[in-house]
């Protein structure tokens, strides 16, 4: 080990004390836990499986099959390789990185708050020994990391270099990534869902008909939320730079109404499809955003 | 309605301002970055659009009207067509008060003065009546209670400048009495002046009869000009054995904020003596010390004289050198007596300058009644006095001379003549072994003691007084001190046209040692020019001041004058009988010419109060609050005035800008509460 030791770019996004707060839980999928459940469920941690994990060193009742023969002839020593167990599950983070996701009226933007977020969800899970990747996606993928235990770094180091630059398209994006996502795992996708709950239903729905746990974080800024602390001007949209002239005080109670009714809508299609959905106001520090999520989750998962 | 400064509504031009940031801000408006406009676009937009621009209008329109009220009030606007509407019926009484002060010289200030008085007079309606007085420190009523305008335009034409000073009080006493016999029921002061605060010392209050209006026109000009003034001037006299000298130095003051070049010149007689160049910076003061100048045998006349600036009258201050003759003292000792019992005596007296003693010795003997009339005091030093001395001495003092009788232990006094001395001669009182008698109670009032009188002025009780004349003082005297044993040590009597004074001890060092005390020197001066009733001459008096001629001494004789001539050449012409004291009430040089020698005259400076160059201004309200008989007379009908005066009476302005800053604190809470809404 060198005495140096190597900084990961994207680490700052792995905040201690969100990890602090959510040590004690777990984020076990569905997947996992019906299999157990089921009597699927296999040996807990390191098991016959094709994904290999590393190499331990030979010990008198290991099974001469899995000797690594070309180690031995690098190393001359005998290592049997271990491979990742049917428990470990794929989790993945799917982040929205359009430009919408530039927003924050509170000196933090949803798009920082997503990093933070999926930096500690990533890491947090990668401690549990499953599989960790991330998708960034706009109007088309933008970046692509499989999930793998060995894609830690690689995950913080794509959340340190996203910059939104394009408008969103989440159906045809999401589309594409079905395709990757043949082994169940888990889904995290992280956006702000500026699109009728039918187009967002119709985008994630492949992803679950696969037999993914998704998890939709719906990141919205309180100023989204309420329009609150805003002066009348003209507001111009993120994404197609349309102008409205707007008086926040006179359309505030028409825009509430609104904008509830999206996020019922949305609510009530992923419950009906068996997806787990959550409001998450970036005003809201992330540690009480993912506890209070999880800790809803682990119950309503015992309670089955 | 008119405006008294319509320059000023140049400025509503800025009206157009917050309507053009109002428009301009529409269309370049702040522009906020939204993540979507999904929900927003869905909003019913000309609700929107119609609910914004009320609000803003109504902040719009309360800062419009703040700022438009405010611009008509510093455009000051009256009316001028609605005194038709508010004048009462009836003719009226007016007193046109005209200051005519020299500080009215300052600037444009009289020509102002004298506009303002024609445009009233000219004003004044068929029935009405008009009084038109001039007033400084003196009230004159030029034209009294007519309804004739050629006869006041006439008494206007011919009123000038004076060089007095400016009193407000004793004018408006006459206004105030001349409308207490009017019959009519308006009354009217229109008081015409530079408003000056030195001019407002009312003791008495002044009440205007009830009803009467105070109107105040402001002849101010409001710029500054450079103007000096001669405060004073110091003349500081020195004597040699060959000749008297006599330095000037002349005290100028710069009334104004900016420093000024000042020509100083001294003009000695007709000619010009000496000039002085001095730069004074703002409200300060220069001294300015000419060359010494040698007097002569007769009264010097001077003047300093400043550069031309804007008020000329104080810039000429006259002052006078008076030759002073010497007092001839005539001290008389015995033939017998030492030296020392005249030295004190003789020493005080050659200390002197104003006046000077020239002290002739002669013993009582050798005594001539020509060597008394020569003399202006005669000191009896301790002797014996012979039939013949008396009686030469009783025809001295009753013709007006002075005796000064030191009751010594050798004094005496002959029974056969009348008495002169103020007291009856008691017997020597050695106090020698005894305990010290010393000096107890002074008449400080009286005029030899009265220099003494402060702390440290110089303290008689010191003195040791060893021996003393046991002595009772008349009834027809004054006992000007006493001894602390209650006998009397100085009394005073009035003899014919003369005086005697008695001391009751010596003057030398034989029964007291009251000349080796620092009071001896200034008491047997006080006590000689008392006898010879010297009077400090003034180098110069003030306009306003009454001169007494009798005090007027012209060639030596005080037997009253015949003639004064003014400064401007005027020729006073007195009689036997008539009054003898003259107002002075020009500046300049007071020529008065005796009764017996026409040829022969003396001469008195006049110079104007300088506190008048001070124009620092009053407000004109102070006098109209202090007038007043009750608020009826604060009414606000509107006359055909002067501009100015419909101006000031009305006060539109004051409305206004008190409207335009309350429209401003309404559009503060106004913006306040919308911007937290």
């Amino acid at each position: 080990m060198s005495s140096e030791q190597r900084i990961v770019p994207g680490t700052r996004f792995i905040n201690p004390v969100v990890l602090n707060r959510i040590g004690s839980l777990e984020l076990i999928a569905r997947s996992v836990v019906d299999g157990f459940i089921n009597g699927l469920h296999k040996a807990p941690y390191f098991g016959a499986s094709v994904d290999f994990a590393e190499h331990r060193g030979y010990v008198p009742g290991d099974d001469i099959r899995r000797i690594d023969w070309r180690a031995y002839a690098r190393t001359d020593r005998f290592y049997v390789k271990e491979y990742e167990a049917d428990s470990n599950t794929n989790f993945s983070v799917l982040l929205d990185v359009s430009k919408s996701m530039a927003f924050g009226s509170q000196g933090l933007t949803k798009l920082e708050y997503a990093r933070i977020l999926a930096g500690c969800l990533t890491y947090f899970v990668h401690r549990q020994r499953d599989r960790v990747g991330i998708v960034t996606f706009d109007e088309d993928i933008v970046e692509y990391v499989p999930p793998s235990a060995k894609h830690m770094d690689t995950v913080l180091q794509v959340l340190d270099r996203v910059t939104p630059k394009r408008p969103s398209q989440l159906r045809s994006s999401l589309h594409k990534l079905a395709e990757h996502f043949g082994r169940r795992g888990i889904v995290v996708l992280i956006s702000d869902l500026y699109e009728d709950p039918d187009v967002v239903l119709d985008a994630v729905g492949p992803l679950r008909s696969r037999g993914n746990d998704v998890i939709v974080f719906h990141v919205l800024d309180p100023a989204e939320i309420e329009l609150s602390s805003m002066a009348a001007s003209t507001f111009q949209d993120l994404e197609s730079s349309e102008k409205i002239h707007i008086v926040p005080d006179v359309v505030r109670t028409e825009y509430l109404k609104l904008i509830q009714a999206h996020t019922e809508a949305l609510k009530s299609r992923f419950t009906e499809n068996h997806m787990d959905y959550a409001v998450i106001n970036t005003s809201e520090p992330v540690d009480h955003a993912l506890f209070n999520y999880l800790t809803a989750r682990h119950h309503l998962m015992r309670s089955r | 309605m008119a405006f008294l400064a319509p320059l000023f509504l140049v400025g509503l031009i800025g009206v157009a301002i917050p309507i053009l940031v109002h428009l301009i801000r529409r269309e370049q408006n702040q522009v906020t970055p939204f993540p979507s406009l999904m929900f927003l676009r869905r909003i019913p937009y000309q609700a929107v659009r119609q609910r914004r621009s009320i609000r803003n209008l109504i902040l719009l329109l309360v800062r419009l009207t703040a700022f438009v009220l405010i611009v008509l009030a510093f455009a000051r606007p009256f009316f001028t067509g609605a005194a038709s509407v508010m004048v009462e019926p009836g003719a009226r009484e007016v007193v046109v008060l005209l200051d005519g002060s020299y500080s009215m010289g300052y600037s444009d200030h009289w020509p102002r003065a004298l506009a303002a008085a024609k445009d009233v007079i000219q004003g004044l309606n068929q029935n009405d009546r008009a009084s038109l007085v001039l007033f400084t420190s003196n009230v004159e009523i030029l034209a009294r209670s007519t309804s004739e305008t050629n006869e006041l335009l006439s008494a206007l034409d011919a009123v000038a400048l004076s060089a007095g000073a400016t009193r407000y009080g004793p004018a408006l006493q006459v206004a105030g009495s001349i409308l207490a016999e009017s019959s009519f029921s308006r009354r009217e002061v229109i008081l015409i002046s530079d408003f000056q605060r030195s001019g407002w010392k009312v003791t008495n209050p002044v009440v205007l009869p009830s009803g009467t209006t105070l109107n105040s026109v402001v002849v101010n000009s409001g710029s500054e000009e450079l103007n000096a003034t001669v405060t004073t001037v110091s003349l500081d006299h020195s004597t040699s054995s060959t000749q008297d000298r006599v330095s000037v130095t002349a005290t100028v003051f710069n009334q104004s904020e900016d420093a000024m070049k000042v020509s100083v010149a001294l003009d000695i007689g007709d000619r010009e003596f000496e000039v002085k160049q001095v730069d004074i910076d703002g409200q300060s003061t220069e001294l300015v010390a000419f060359s010494p100048l040698v007097t002569s045998a007769q009264d010097i006349r001077g003047t300093v004289r400043l550069s031309k600036d804007a008020l000329e009258r104080d810039n000429i201050f006259h002052f006078l050198i008076n030759h002073v003759e010497p007092l001839h003292v005539l001290v008389v000792g015995a033939s017998s007596a030492s030296g020392s019992t005249s030295l004190y005596i003789r020493r005080a007296l050659s200390i002197g300058e104003r006046p000077r003693f020239e002290v002739i010795e002669q013993s009582a003997e050798s005594i001539e009644y020509e060597d008394l009339r020569k003399s202006s005091i005669v000191v009896l030093n301790d002797v014996r006095v012979m039939n013949t001395l008396a009686v030469q001495l009783q025809k001295y003092v009753e013709d007006g001379g002075g005796l000064l009788v030191v009751l010594g232990p050798r004094a005496t006094w002959p029974a056969e003549v009348a008495d002169i001395l103020p007291v009856t001669l008691g017997v020597p009182v050695d106090q020698i072994g005894d305990p010290v008698v010393r000096i107890g109670s002074i008449q400080y009032g009286h005029t030899i003691f009265e220099p003494f009188q402060l702390p440290r002025s110089g303290d008689f009780s010191t003195a040791r007084v060893y021996g003393y004349r046991s002595s009772v003082a008349l009834s027809s005297s004054q006992v000007l001190a006493e001894f602390d044993t209650g006998l009397p040590a100085l009394v005073e009597r009035q003899v014919g046209s003369g005086r005697v004074l008695a001391w009751l001890s010596t003057l030398d060092l034989q029964w007291s040692d009251l000349p080796l005390k620092p009071v001896f020197l200034p008491f047997v001066h006080r006590m000689s020019q008392h006898l010879a009733a010297y009077v400090t001459p003034d180098p110069w008096l003030f306009v306003g001041q009454a001169l007494n001629l009798k005090s007027v001494r012209v060639d030596g004789h005080n037997e009253g004058p015949n003639v004064v001539l003014t400064p401007s050449g005027r020729r006073l012409e007195l009689n036997q009988g008539d009054t003898e004291v003259v107002e002075l009430t020009e500046q300049g040089f007071y020529e008065i010419r005796g009764r017996l020698n026409a040829s022969s005259s003396t001469v008195v400076a006049s110079n104007i109060e300088v506190s008048e160059s001070d124009l620092t201004p009053m407000d004109p309200m102070d006098i109209l609050i202090a007038t007043r008989a009750d608020t009826e007379s604060l009414s606000t009908n509107t006359m055909p005035q002067t501009r100015e005066i419909q101006g000031q009476t009305q006060q539109i302005w004051w409305y206004l800008l008190c409207i335009g800053v309350f429209m401003l604190a309404v559009d503060t809470v106004l913006s306040n509460l919308l911007s937290k809404a």
